[in-house]
């Protein structure tokens, strides 16, 4: 195993959450992004320069190669299937042993992280998810640290909104 | 926003990390790509093949459609009057009041005002003071 190859697998479970929440938790679609982002860092393609944190490097590839992916998916054949045929919604819910353990308060947070905006939904993840500092979370989306504390407060004050506290209870 | 807001935010976020660092698959898999990809179904390219099929055939149906018969010289003669004679109904809407004035130019054969020279030759010499 290279040294680049222990790194990844030092942060691959938290890699793969950070890849579910760019693909809006379709777990067929974050792996794809997953493989596509370790060869694009194992090949070179993507560079880390060592200006950030390795972590920080390699969710901002994880989060432009979700972003190519959706768009290289927009109209492909797979795309035109969707049309034709009825599927279920690729919620981790669908997954009988995802469902299992799955508890309620997580089932409520993803259903409330919904209806945040794309950005707030980000920032959130990466500060509370992944243990991230905003300047950090800044970093991987490639925004000022102003405009993603901007995100983190309205995010915050929106899920307080949508989940019953239970810490006042 | 109190700690304990933040504190019970960070909980539920733990479990949903926890959750999915269960169901994470290998990082050898997901290094492996391709194969854990699900077998291409043929029935994919289905939706594809039936959208090329409608477009050529209704290129075909164009190019074989017959087209009307030409018209007579007559016919094309009072179609092209009819086209060069048609005006807009909002036409009207153009026309401002008080544009007429400007299309009528005022003659300038005669001039109301005498010019000084044309005074002295109407005066005789005698009488200039």
């Amino acid at each position: 195993m290279t040294t680049m190859e222990a790194a990844l697998a030092e942060i691959h479970a938290e890699a793969f959450g950070w890849a579910l929440a760019c693909c809006h938790r379709d777990r067929f679609l974050a792996e794809e992004v997953l493989h596509v982002a370790y060869v694009k860092v194992l090949a070179g393609s993507a560079r880390f320069d060592q200006r950030s944190s390795f972590k920080t490097f390699l969710f901002g590839v994880i989060r432009k190669t979700a972003m190519e992916q959706r768009r290289a998916s927009w109209l492909s054949a797979r795309r035109l299937a969707q049309w034709f045929t009825v599927r279920p919604v690729p919620e981790p819910s669908a997954d009988p042993e995802a469902v299992s353990l799955r508890s309620e308060r997580a089932g409520a947070l993803t259903a409330a992280l919904t209806h945040l905006s794309v950005r707030q939904r980000e920032v959130m993840h990466l500060v509370f998810y992944q243990d991230l500092t905003i300047e950090e979370a800044a970093q991987v989306l490639g925004i000022t640290t102003g405009s993603a504390r901007q995100h983190y407060e309205r995010g915050k004050a929106r899920l307080r909104e949508l989940l019953p506290n239970e810490a006042h209870r | 926003m109190t700690a304990k807001d933040d504190r019970d935010l960070s909980e539920r976020f733990t479990v949903l990390r926890d959750e999915d660092a269960a169901g994470a698959p290998p990082l050898s898999r997901v290094l492996r790509g391709r194969e854990a990809k699900p077998p291409a179904h043929p029935a994919r390219w289905i939706p594809v093949a039936a959208l090329v099929t409608a477009a050529a055939l209704t290129a075909v149906v164009l190019v074989l459609k017959p087209r009307g018969a030409e018209p007579t010289i007559e016919e094309a003669i009072a179609q092209a009057q009819s086209i060069s004679s048609w005006t807009a109904p909002t036409d009207e809407w153009l026309t401002l009041s008080g544009l007429e004035i400007p299309n009528s130019v005022p003659s300038l054969s005669l001039s109301s005002v005498t010019l000084p020279e044309e005074q002295n030759a109407a005066t005789p010499q005698g009488e200039a003071r």
